[in-house]
């Protein structure tokens, strides 16, 4: 069998160049069983085309072009991202990290903020705000 | 804190996992590592376990063109349950549900306990591709096993008589029945190669399927149904779906047997589109897959879109695209529509005659010119049983041709013309009815007899003339020869 990761992953950064969603992984709220399955997810979801990643509901849209990879665990993260930005054919970028309480967002400016970093990414054609994903251990 | 997923470079494998698996990929030496940790393996195999479910459920699915409605119908249950059981976040699955939506699906349900290192590699292998899986029909390794049952293929063929036949009845069979998705499977397979007559593997599977077309009078009902079916699936765009092992010949047979049908208004939209994806994307046919089109492009023409498509193979000798020739541009003019159905467009023919005469005949010798236009002249003759009158009018339009090309035309004008059979099984698959071509008692018979049943038979003929029938009666006595008519 063949293995092929049909997307690159990226997580956004700040202005810093400090990895926005390591620190949010670095929350010890987080528990190891719950980031195995995070892992897992992000794992699946670039050597899954996106039309399967959708139709089995492992990505769902939130607002514009962000979407939310949903993971069940003990907390109900919700990690969100984009296609792209710069090449929406071949990559995703992990915008903020999140959780979902009662059915909402948390932190419930979120949305707003993942639509904004995504536009910083764009504005610097992806040469800045933007660095390849690290798997937090 | 924080390593990276693609490079991997900061971390060194654990001791022995070097030896034991040579070069890890990052992802391999990254979940080696994570899977230390009880909780972290556990909690990741069990989230492959719902997204394994799910996407397989989905894929295979969609690997048989099926909505969830579909699929709820097959399995019994509703649709919100499909859709639950295609959730990657869902796993209250029950066993037995999983069994019914596995057979549903042409599949088997395999539960079984494995190593944490197959979970490593499979995770690497995830793919749609490696989620789908073929039905129990479509299933190549059944397939291929099928076929090498050698007391059941003598079986099948007791049974079956004359292998003619037998696929004559299969065809019929299957055009009788009102079920897409089934003939689809039966279509593809056969033009893979797969449940074919058990005896004549010889035969390529367009042939059989031409074979397999009634004679008589209820041939060209069965034409149309067929060419409607195979316009279908010409349409589902198997140029760019198809991905089994025989892709290539199963293309090269889908194209061959659009050509042989010969039924242009349903198939010539389709053959277009499909010359449409080629443009878009060239690799995505084989040269062999190319040379079906082309013939099936040739033969299935419903107006004259195409004629600059031969007119540049014979000018220049060939095609961006496909693999022709200013022979196959010239074939292309042939089966151009003429003005009225099953007239020649002998405006056309006579530029397609009068350019082959100019850039490639003109090169040779004058023996050797004035043979190969000849034969060009003869082709076109014999292919619309066209008599004196048609070399005349072919003549009158090639005013500004060579004038040593319209010397042979003149040539032609006495009244002996010669027929020659170049006909192959396809058009006598595709051609005239079963009581004009089982003449066989003319085998071995000499031309005058010949023609005796040619005056006789013509006017019943297809309208094409009497020398396309003749044409056919040789190919089906097998006379390869060379046979001149008196009169015409």
């Amino acid at each position: 069998m063949i293995a092929i990761e049909l997307y690159s992953l990226y997580d956004y950064t700040d202005a810093k160049d400090d990895n926005l969603i390591v620190r949010w992984l670095a929350d010890d709220r987080i528990s190891r069983r719950d980031r195995a399955k995070l892992d897992f997810k992000l794992d699946a979801l670039i050597r899954m085309d996106f039309d399967l990643a959708i139709h089995t509901k492992m990505l769902a849209q939130v607002y514009k072009n962000v979407l939310k990879l949903k993971v069940h665990g003990e907390v109900q993260l919700r990690p969100m991202l984009c296609r792209g930005p710069i090449d929406v054919a071949t990559e995703y970028t992990l915008l903020a990290g999140a959780v979902e309480i009662g059915g909402r967002l948390k932190p419930e400016s979120v949305k707003e903020n993942a639509v904004a970093r995504c536009g910083h990414i764009v504005a610097h054609k992806g040469t800045k705000h933007r660095c390849k994903h690290e798997r937090f251990t | 804190m924080s390593d990276s997923h693609e490079s991997g470079k900061d971390n060194d494998p654990p001791e022995g996992t070097a030896s034991l698996g040579g070069d890890l990929s990052p992802l391999k030496r990254k979940l080696v590592q994570d899977f230390q940790d009880r909780d972290y393996r556990e909690s990741y195999a069990e989230e492959f376990l719902k997204t394994n479910v799910a996407g397989q459920i989905a894929a295979i699915r969609e690997q048989r063109q099926w909505n969830q409605e579909r699929l709820a119908k097959e399995v019994g249950t509703t649709q919100s349950a499909v859709s639950r059981l295609e959730n990657v976040n869902y796993s209250a699955w029950n066993v037995k549900t999983l069994v019914k939506t596995a057979f549903a699906l042409g599949t088997r349900l395999k539960i079984s306990f494995e190593t944490f290192s197959s979970l490593i590699e499979e995770v690497e292998a995830l793919s749609r591709s490696n989620l789908q899986r073929p039905s129990f029909e479509e299933d190549a390794k059944i397939l291929s096993w099928s076929a090498t049952l050698a007391p059941t293929a003598i079986r099948k063929l007791e049974e079956a008589g004359d292998p003619r036949k037998w696929m004559q009845r299969a065809v019929a069979a299957w055009l009788e029945k009102n079920d897409w998705p089934e003939q689809r499977v039966t279509l593809t397979n056969w033009l893979r190669g797969y449940g074919l007559p058990p005896v004549g593997s010889e035969e390529e599977p367009y042939a059989w399927l031409l074979y397999g077309l009634p004679l008589g009078p209820d041939r060209p009902l069965s034409q149309q149904r067929f060419a409607t079916l195979l316009a279908r699936l010409l349409d589902e765009q198997p140029d760019c779906n198809w991905r089994f092992e025989e892709r290539e010949d199963a293309l090269y047979n889908l194209f061959l047997v659009s050509a042989g049908l010969e039924w242009s208004e349903t198939l010539a939209g389709p053959l277009d589109r499909v010359l449409d994806r080629v443009r878009d994307k060239p690799d995505n046919l084989s040269l062999k897959a190319r040379d079906g089109l082309l013939a099936a492009l040739i033969r299935a023409q419903a107006d004259t879109r195409h004629q600059s498509m031969w007119m540049e193979m014979i000018e220049k000798g060939k095609h961006g695209l496909l693999p022709g020739d200013e022979y196959a541009g010239l074939s292309g003019l042939k089966w151009l529509p003429g003005p009225r159905p099953g007239e020649p467009n002998l405006d056309a023919i006579a530029l397609g005659l009068k350019l082959m005469a100019e850039i490639h005949l003109a090169k040779l010798p004058e023996k050797a010119r004035d043979e190969e236009f000849r034969d060009l002249v003869e082709q076109v003759l014999t292919f619309y049983g066209g008599g004196r009158a048609m070399v005349e009018d072919l003549s009158r339009r090639s005013r500004s041709a060579p004038r040593w090309s319209r010397l042979v035309f003149d040539l032609f004008i006495p009244k002996i013309a010669v027929v020659e059979s170049k006909t192959g099984d396809l058009v006598r698959a595709a051609g005239e009815d079963d009581d004009q071509i089982s003449y066989t008692g003319i085998r071995g018979a000499g031309a005058e007899e010949l023609a005796r049943i040619l005056r006789k038979c013509a006017p019943k003929s297809s309208g094409r003339g009497p020398r396309w029938f003749l044409g056919s009666v040789m190919t089906a006595v097998g006379d390869r020869g060379t046979v001149s008519l008196a009169g015409g």
